[in-house]
């Protein structure tokens, strides 16, 4: 086992002998039987507060708050929908939310990567006292941030703009910080080839780090999207009319200062995560796809 | 049994050899070409923000009129201000509970889902995940409702079987708990994936070469696991540790910082005193020291993983 | 080396293109402010009104943009968080909105600080018919004695009563004074498996309902003229604690309620009675909860009840073509036409007081509401409105909720009032 060390680590674990495949033991489904029944009972008290959203969203409004409570009810209606479809102009912001979290998106996974693959594999002079920095823009509450970025936009003349929306996001901390973890674990023995071979960095970065990230970026990606789908505030503040909103920020109307439109934001809100759900799904599937394909020669 | 792998986590990141051969300007002007498109951002959108935030903090600026310096006036008024401790004992208890439970949570479900032979993995790390996507402002409306007993949907039929509770979101006791539950609701499914991304780069020949070992389960999950998943680790302890620092939606929504201020943390007396009361100078300096309460918890924590991280 | 070269000048290009893209593509649809040669006026006005009234607003705004070809409303509707949190940096910019719609109780603050403009002119010239507003409205509209704005909508408050449950408890009709409210608030209170509330009082987060108590009884927070507190007076201190006493001892009320809870409560009929404005009857309707409206319950001292007010102002920095184009909006919108028309889509009671109860007879509630705007009072509390009423009010009356002395947390609360008062 010693000598596994000193060797590549890849090629020393193809060397190594196929041990037998595990056999469907009756430990082995026992083990998966308690851990479905944990998993399904944890999954089942997470999404009973999203179980409401929905039931509420087929009820006529009239049964919603009412003497008899009860989670579904037995008039099922589509009213709310065409209500929260028609009430905001739900393609208009349907197809902002998308450029606006999209482009977040991929401008974000680019310069993310590229910060973090300087700030994981090149070493440079103040490397670590960049890192910390950077770290440091995580930790100042949005509420202190908000007035110099609001004034800085005005400035710009930004504000109300997609590019005043878009912009600002297209790096973050986490970001980085997340890439920069996901790069240190990638061998450097790959990288050390390739560099010994007279490739770039940029090659380095392009061909194999970005290659060998796939889950992470995948991730990545679809946590920034979904930030930025989901976000109320952020285009509240820099959009000053309701063509601009995103999706949040419309359904954001329906909660009056006296009254909430209850069937109103829970259909609205249940038609903008019906999408979301359904990236999750497909990126779910990918993640695997990509480590069964990128993964171990 | 398995004790050589290769270092995974830590601040410090040991350099291959060619590059370091380089002279060092070169090197300088390489990484920051790399860094350049991020920077750019970040200086205009993030940087200046902080420095500017700062300076705001030594004045008495709000919004209207002129602002003068004040130095470090701000800063002592904070240190006499009992609503300032109040609310810093509400966040670092809030903090305390949300970021263990949170983290510990997401692992143990990462772990239950990252088996191969589990049915129907996608589905239920949708439904665990689902939080996440979901808006804060929507999601309080049905939380509101089950912790409000006399209307709410789970302690009507738990009233029906002679079960009582009280109302949670009312009581100085009950209220930080209610939203604590709120925070780590939204956010183990988030952490969860996080961790599932890095159990996904531990190659399974690991774990069969220590089974070939006689490891049991838990031997490897303490040998195998754990050391290889400290970079994730450390990086969500870090990122869970910020954001529950930051908790404001929920609570915002639910109780507003109530009742009688028992679940009002740092960020709401920010919004609070610069935004309803105009003192956004004070408001600034408030959230300089949350900064810097964040920052050296963030840095004990590195320290922390930096020393327990698998070396050569 | 060529490839680091390459990679260099490569990034770097692209870097400055998009910075050139960036600085060359110019926003659109920025919020103009700025009449052009031609007469015409565009004026941005920013406010909170979500939910059910805001397509009523919007329906309005856009028809006043019809009807007058040289002036154009750009209407930003957004919850009120987000428009305090924007309003005050783009203020601050120089570049905030040209009108300007916030909670009469907010007003002082902002007058305060010169950012609006003073409409004592407005008010002067008969030609705008101001005479014909609620003084209630107008009173919410003063900041130290002097308009800052036009009452935009005016909502008085009453008292909701269940009709099914009060003659489950053999009670006839609503209460018309003190003694019989809070007989009727204990008798129909009931613990055990399905608790009942007499009333939904709540006091955070909601439309004040405790310092119409505290009128009704003589006493109140702060003296009119917002001089010094009043919550060691006598009255004041009597009120708080007549009432805590029925919450803490007869369960009358939950010990702790926000506003959003007391109209759910309501609504579900697990309270009996409610202090609410307008905006709720719609809701409690298509819940089918049998209520009626009556006049919120005289108390010792006086028959008083609390108006919730939205107040329009402008811009300090406005031309003088704006403000007369807004001038006109102001005087359209406080027209009979309009205000009819909003007070039956809205439920509020229109900001005029002469609209006879026929003219509102397709929303027959709205009549109801009228008939008390004569008695309404806004909860004013002046330039420090957020100290007394977050930092002081809310907090002493929560923790008496919670058992505190009534004499002694209200006599803290009194000298910190007084405190950010006199300071």
């Amino acid at each position: 086992m010693r000598s596994v060390t000193e060797q590549p680590l890849r090629s020393a674990i193809s060397g190594l002998p196929k041990a037998p495949p595990a056999r469907r033991s009756g430990r082995k489904v026992l083990g998966t039987g308690w851990a479905l029944a944990v998993t399904t009972a944890a999954a089942l008290i997470v999404v009973f507060p999203l179980v409401w959203v929905f039931a509420t969203s087929i009820k006529p409004e009239a049964e919603i708050i009412s003497s008899r409570p009860g989670l579904f009810s037995l008039s099922v209606t589509g009213a709310n929908y065409a209500a929260a479809w028609s009430a905001i102009d739900f393609p208009r912001l349907l197809l902002n939310t998308v450029i606006f979290a999209g482009g977040v998106t991929i401008l974000s996974l680019t310069f993310d990567s590229l910060t973090a693959y300087a700030l994981a594999r090149l070493d440079f002079p103040g490397k670590n006292i960049m890192f910390v920095l950077i770290l440091i823009t995580l930790m100042l509450p949005f509420q202190v941030n908000l007035v110099p970025q609001f004034l800085l936009l005005s400035k710009l003349h930004w504000v109300n703009t997609f590019q005043g929306l878009i912009l600002p996001r297209a790096t973050n901390a986490f970001g980085i910080f997340f890439l920069r973890q996901f790069f240190m674990t990638i061998p450097k023995e790959l990288e050390d080839a390739a560099r010994v071979d007279g490739a770039s960095d940029f090659k380095i970065y392009r061909s194999i780090v970005l290659r060998m990230s796939l889950p992470a970026l995948l991730t990545l990606g679809l946590f920034h999207f979904m930030y930025n789908w989901n976000d109320l505030l952020w285009p509240l503040i820099v959009s000053t009319n309701s063509s601009m909103y995103t999706l949040s920020s419309g359904l954001a109307l329906f909660l009056g200062q006296h009254v909430i439109e209850y069937g109103l934001i829970t259909a609205g809100s249940v038609l903008a995560i019906v999408p979301m759900v359904v990236a999750f799904l497909l990126i779910q599937r990918r993640f695997v796809e990509s480590i069964a394909t990128s993964g171990l020669r | 049994m398995i004790r050589s792998l290769p270092r995974r986590s830590g601040l410090v990141a040991r350099v291959s050899y060619p590059f370091a051969t380089r002279p060092r300007r070169r090197r300088l002007l390489i990484a920051y070409a790399f860094m350049l498109p991020s920077m750019v951002v970040m200086a205009a959108f993030m940087f200046y923000p902080l420095i500017w935030a700062f300076v705001l903090s030594l004045s008495n600026y709000s919004f209207f009129g002129t602002s003068q310096f004040i130095g470090f006036g701000n800063y002592t008024h904070l240190f006499h201000d009992p609503q300032f401790w109040g609310d810093l004992r509400n966040t670092i208890y809030y903090a305390a509970v949300t970021t263990p439970v949170s983290v510990v949570l997401a692992l143990g479900l990462a772990l239950l889902l990252n088996r191969r032979l589990l049915p129907a993995r996608g589905v239920l790390r949708a439904a665990i995940f689902l939080p996440a996507v979901v808006s804060l402002a929507v999601a309080a409306i049905p939380f509101r409702l089950m912790f409000t007993p006399s209307i709410g949907l789970i302690t009507y039929w738990l009233a029906q079987i002679g079960v009582h509770s009280t109302d949670w979101l009312d009581s100085t006791t009950w209220a930080m708990p209610a939203v604590i539950i709120v925070g780590i609701w939204k956010s183990v499914g988030f952490y969860m994936v996080i961790y599932l991304a890095g159990l996904q780069t531990i190659p399974p020949e690991y774990y069969e070469a220590a089974r070939i070992d006689g490891a049991s389960a838990w031997q490897r999950f303490r040998s195998v696991t754990l050391p290889l998943l400290s970079n994730t680790t450390m990086f969500v302890t870090i990122i869970a540790l910020i954001a529950s620092f930051q908790a404001f939606d929920q609570i915002f929504v639910m109780t507003q910082g109530g009742p009688a201020f028992s679940t009002e943390t740092l960020v709401m007396l920010i919004y609070r005193q610069g935004f309803q009361n105009f003192q956004m100078g004070y408001a600034s300096a408030i959230g300089y020291v949350l900064v810097l309460i964040i920052l050296i918890f963030s840095l004990l924590q590195m320290r922390y993983f930096n020393r327990r991280a698998i070396r050569y | 080396m060529i490839h680091h070269k390459k990679r260099l000048t490569g990034v770097l290009l692209g870097a400055l293109a998009l910075g050139l893209a960036t600085a060359c593509s110019s926003g659109g649809g920025s919020a103009p402010s700025s009449s052009s040669g031609s007469g015409h006026v565009t004026l941005t006005y920013w406010n909170g009104f979500t939910g059910p009234d805001g397509p009523t607003v919007t329906r309005l705004v856009n028809e006043f943009n019809k009807t007058h070809p040289n002036i154009t409303i750009n209407m930003s509707i957004m919850p009120w968080d987000v428009f305090y949190q924007k309003l005050l940096p783009a203020l601050a910019a120089g570049n905030g909105p040209d009108l300007v719609a916030m909670d009469s109780s907010q007003l002082p603050q902002y007058a305060g600080k010169h950012v609006f403009l003073p409409l004592t002119s407005y008010y002067a010239n008969p030609a705008n018919d101001t005479a014909a507003l609620v003084p209630g409205a107008v009173a919410a509209t003063k900041a130290g004695g002097t308009e800052y704005a036009v009452p935009a909508n005016f909502a008085p408050m009453m008292l909701y009563w269940n009709k099914t449950l009060f003659s489950k408890a053999g009670i006839s009709g609503p209460p018309a004074n003190w003694t019989q409210w809070q007989s009727d608030a204990v008798k129909l209170s009931h613990g055990g498996k399905s608790p009942q509330y007499g009333i939904a009082l709540a006091e955070n987060n909601t439309v004040p309902m405790w310092p119409v108590l505290l009128w009704g009884n003589g006493g109140g927070v702060t003296n009119s003229a917002t001089t010094e507190g009043m919550l060691s007076d006598p009255a004041s201190v009597s009120a708080v604690s007549q009432w805590a006493t029925l919450v803490l001892k007869n369960g009358i009320a939950p010990q702790n309620l926000s506003g959003a809870d007391a109209d759910s409560l309501f609504q579900a009929q697990k309270a009996a009675m409610e202090m609410n404005g307008p905006w709720a009857t719609t809701g409690y309707k298509t819940a089918g909860v049998n209520f009626g409206l009556a006049p919120i319950p005289a108390g010792p001292a006086k028959a008083v009840t609390l108006a919730a007010v939205a107040t329009m102002s402008l811009n300090a920095k406005d031309t003088p073509a704006q403000v007369s184009a807004a001038e006109t909006f102001f005087t359209w919108w406080n027209s009979k036409n309009s205000q009819v028309d909003f007070a039956v889509h809205t439920g509020f009671v229109p900001t005029r007081a002469d609209v006879t109860a026929k003219e509102l007879a397709a929303n027959p509630d709205v009549a109801q509401f009228e008939s008390v705007a004569s008695t309404a009072q806004p909860y004013y509390l002046g330039t420090q409105y957020t100290n007394i009423e977050t930092n002081t009010w809310e907090p002493a009356i929560e923790k008496i909720l919670q058992g505190a002395p009534v004499a002694s947390t209200l006599d803290g609360a009194n000298s910190q009032i007084n405190g950010y008062l006199g300071g």
